[in-house]
Parts: structure tokens; sequence; C-alpha cells
């Protein structure tokens, strides 16, 4: 698998002392469409991060198409998780795009004509062009993450990683969300993080379910058996998710003792 | 007002609190929108150990509390940038032993001994017009820096991790950034006092903030308002012989109480 896009091999990384992820595998193929899922604190955001280069690994090796992580971000196109970005900030749709076509090393950037005919392109793509001068903190959940879609899409990425983008967005607005990813697919490798089912296992290719150990899954197969290593149910912390997948009876995982 | 500005001292303070605001308004804008409010007030509390240094050794004061100032803000910004959670308690701790540290050094100076009161305060009716050129040599290379390394400094302050992707130098520039803040603090405080800077440095941002769609306006609606401010805060402290940076805050704190009622008001 030497032409993988992601290649991670007995990857352990450890936060204060506490081990997030340990030895974790997986091998991303050019093209795919993987969706990591895991509960909470499964270390789904860590493993995006080490991928990023923003984290390194305490052991392992993580190589980005072909190179170490931090060298390749630069062809990563990054949608971060909305909640933790700053809604008060003081800037537009459109600049919040600009700063995907920041370039290292290039200072004192006045923005050329060029840029704004790319960032508005990438605007329109994403139907967001109307509200390009809107303050980002007016803008709906859904809206933003288009916005954040649209800045990745500036970097020209060939690999796309999303954070939980569809939290806080209604089940229509997933659906047409995941609609858009499916196309963007076509021309880039995606990888997302979710720990939402529901509308997944219809658009992703393959799964990655992160619990501090990682399997992978090639198809987009929601089994049983992964439900449950990936969402066990205790006494106290009964996950009230209703779950539909294919193949397998609507299933309500409750208490299940 | 007008009658005033037949005084020398009056002219200087008008043009202290005007460039101080302009700086401040500047800076100011990073810190609001980096929440380093409490690392500025860090360093802004730390300068007076330099201050103490300056004096106990004989050496020129500007040495001793840039130097000392610089010091404790890299401290400062290395500490939050690698234990982020830590960071508030160190830099509380280095507050506190800068000031005391400061406070020794002075009681240990035989002789003259400066006043507190004028370091909170400041004592922005004598500033000379020496400091004033040197007000103004800071604001130039400040705005010089901010300038070229805005885009820079808007990806990083927005959002870290996208700006370390993308190959800022977020390490440096925050260095930079608090580097420029510790200067600013120290130039400032030495005319209009340690309770104005931090004064200017939060309220007019703060209010401007969600009236403008860029941290450039931002930085200009600030700089404005913290004129407006120093002026109004100047002219009622002549008519009414009060003390004069007092006056600017109590002029900056009412404005910055209306601004949350008006905002309220809008909610409800």
């Amino acid at each position: 698998m030497n032409d993988a896009i992601i290649k991670i091999e007995d990857v352990t990384f450890a936060y204060n002392g506490q081990k997030v992820l340990e030895n974790v595998s997986m091998a991303i193929r050019p093209g795919d469409f993987t969706a990591m899922i895991g509960p909470n604190g499964g270390g789904k955001t860590t493993l995006l991060k080490l991928i990023l280069g923003l984290l390194k690994p305490n052991r392992g090796l993580i190589r980005v198409m072909g190179n170490a992580a931090e060298k390749a971000s630069h062809d990563i196109g990054y949608v971060p998780q909305d909640v933790h970005m700053n809604r008060h900030f003081p800037i537009s749709a459109l600049d919040v795009v600009m700063m995907g076509r920041i370039k290292p090393g290039r200072r004192f950037n006045k923005n050329t004509g060029k840029d704004r005919r790319v960032v508005l392109d990438a605007l329109e793509r994403m139907e967001m062009v109307a509200h390009a001068d809107t303050r980002i903190g007016k803008l709906s959940g859904g809206q933003r993450q288009r916005v954040f879609i649209a800045r990745a899409l500036v970097t020209k990425p060939k690999l796309m990683l999303l954070d939980e983008p569809t939290a806080g967005i209604d089940s229509r607005g997933q659906a047409d969300f995941f609609q858009l990813l499916k196309e963007l697919n076509t021309e880039m490798t995606i990888l997302i993080v979710s720990h939402d089912l529901l509308v997944i296992s219809t658009y992703v290719k393959s799964v990655a379910c992160v619990n501090r150990h990682l399997h992978y899954h090639p198809q987009a197969e929601i089994t049983g058996e992964m439900l449950e290593t990936m969402y066990p149910s205790t006494g106290e912390t009964v996950c009230p998710v209703e779950l539909v997948a294919h193949g397998l009876p609507h299933r309500v995982l409750t208490d299940h003792k | 007002m007008i009658e005033a500005l037949h005084f020398e001292f009056m002219r200087n303070a008008l043009m202290a609190g005007l460039l101080a605001s302009i700086i401040c308004g500047i800076m100011g804008t990073l810190v609001v929108v980096n929440r380093i409010v409490f690392l500025s007030g860090g360093i802004a509390h730390a300068a007076y150990g330099g201050i103490g240094i300056a004096f106990y050794f004989g050496w020129p004061y500007l040495v001793g509390t840039i130097g000392f100032s610089m010091v404790a803000a890299m401290v400062m910004a290395a500490v939050s940038l690698h234990s982020k959670h830590r960071a508030d308690t160190i830099i509380g701790v280095i507050w506190a032993v800068g000031m005391a540290c400061g406070i020794i050094l002075i009681d240990l100076t035989p002789g003259y001994n400066v006043d507190l009161m004028s370091y909170l305060f400041g004592s922005i009716l004598t500033v000379p017009a020496s400091d004033l050129w040197i007000m103004l040599a800071v604001g130039i290379v400040i705005t010089g820096l901010v300038v070229f390394y805005y885009q820079d400094l808007l990806a990083m302050s927005y959002d870290e991790e996208f700006a370390r992707i993308r190959g800022v130098p977020v390490r440096a520039l925050y260095f930079l950034l608090i580097g420029m803040l510790a200067v600013t603090v120290v130039m400032v405080i030495q005319v209009v006092g340690l309770i104005l800077v931090i004064a200017l440095l939060t309220i007019p941002p703060f209010i401007v903030e969600r009236h403008t769609r860029s941290l450039f306006q931002m930085m200009i609606g600030s700089s404005l308002l913290g004129a407006v401010f120093t002026v109004s805060g100047l002219w009622l402290s002549y008519a009414f012989d009060l003390t004069s940076g007092a006056s600017i805050i109590m002029v900056a704190g009412i404005a910055f109480f209306l601004s949350l009622l008006i905002e309220r008001l809008r909610i409800f």
C-alpha cells in the first residue's frame, strides 16, 4: 500500500500520560471517502491533528502523500469544528476564505485581484457568494461550514479533512451537505470525523472506528458488532442514539445488559 | 478647552493622549481578539519590577523597564504556548512578584522614591516633549510591523491551527505580538500610567468589535474612540479639576457600560 494517501503505522499518542491513541494503523487510498466515527474523547480529533502535523505521535509513523505529516499539510484542506471558532471575531466570510490563500514566506501580502477571484469562485461554488461581506458570526451553522469548506477549497487540496462538520445542522441540511461532499469526492480524498451514523452510511466508502484503537472497515457497512465495540453501553451511560444502517434492522441503542 | 491649549503642558497632554489612543487602539485590538487581556495586565504590573531595578542600580529608566518587562513577557508567552491550562496561574505569579520586587527595590534605594500613584495613574499633565517623540517612534514601528504582518496576525488570531497548516510561523509571530505588547505597555505607562493603559487596551476595542467587519476597521475605530475618551476626559479634568487619568478612564468606563446596555436592549 505504498500509494496510500494517508498511511499511519503503529501510532501511539499520549496526552498528560494518558494514552489517547494506541497502536493505531490505517491506510487510506486516494479517492476514498472515509468516515471516522467513535465516542467523544475516543481520539478522533487527535488523530486528525496528527495527520495535519499539528501534533506529533509519541511512537509510530505518519505519512501523508508520501511525506512527513507537517510537510504535507499544505495540500490538505482542513475544516475545523465550528464550536471552537470565535463567533465574535470581526471578519467577513470573504476574509475567512482569503486565509486559504496564505502561502509560507509570502509576507506583506496585499490580496491581489487573482486571490479575490479564486475566493469568490470558491464561495460561488458553495452558494455563499451572496454572503461574502457578511460577518462570519451572523451566518448560520450550516452557512459557516460552507465558508470553511470554501476556505479549504482555495488551498487546492488533494485531501480534505473535516471535523464534525454537521454538528448543529438540521437533518435536511445534513443530507445536502453530504451530497456536496460526495461531489467534492470526485476530485479529492475526504476524511470526515463524525459521531453520527445517520447519514454517513449512504455516502461514505469506508469507515474507521476510533476509540483509542482503530478498526478500519474498507466498506461502509455498519455492523452490529461494530456498534457494540464503538458504543459500549454501560448502566450509567445509556446511549439513546437511534441508528439506521443498511442491512440491519432498525436498532435503538439502549441499555443492553 | 480651547483656552486650555494655550498652556504647553495641556498641548503635550493632548498629544500624549492621542498617541496613546492610537498605539493602544492597534495593540488593544490584537489583545482583545487574542484574549490576552490578563497577560497584558501581567506585563504592565511586572514592569514595576523593572522600575525598581532601574532605580536600585541607577540604570536609565527605559533600559531597566523594557529589559525586565521583555523578559517577563517572553516567559509569559512561552508558558501560554506550552501549557495553556497553567498560563493564567503563572502570569498571576509573575504579576505579583514583579510588583513586589519593584516596591522592595525602591524601598532599598536611598534617597528619592518614585510615587506609586504616578506609576498607576501616570502623569499625563507633566509629559515632556521628549517622551512624545519616543511615543511617536514606538507608534510608527508598531504600525509598520502590524501592517507588514497583517494577514498572518489575522490568520493566527482567528484560527491558529489553520494558520499553522498554511505555513504561518505562529510561534515566532506570537512572541513578536507579546514583544510589541511589552514595549507598548512600558512606553505608554510612562506617560499615562498603568491603569489607563489597561483601560485603553481593552475598552475601545471591546465597544468597537461588534460594529466592525475586519481587524483593520476595529483598529481604526478603537483608536478614534480612544481619542474621544482621552480628549473628553482631559476636558473634564480641566473643567472640574479632577485627576486626568482617572477622568479619562471614567469616561471610557461609562461608554463601556452604555454600550453593554444598548446591546442588551437590542437583544430583548
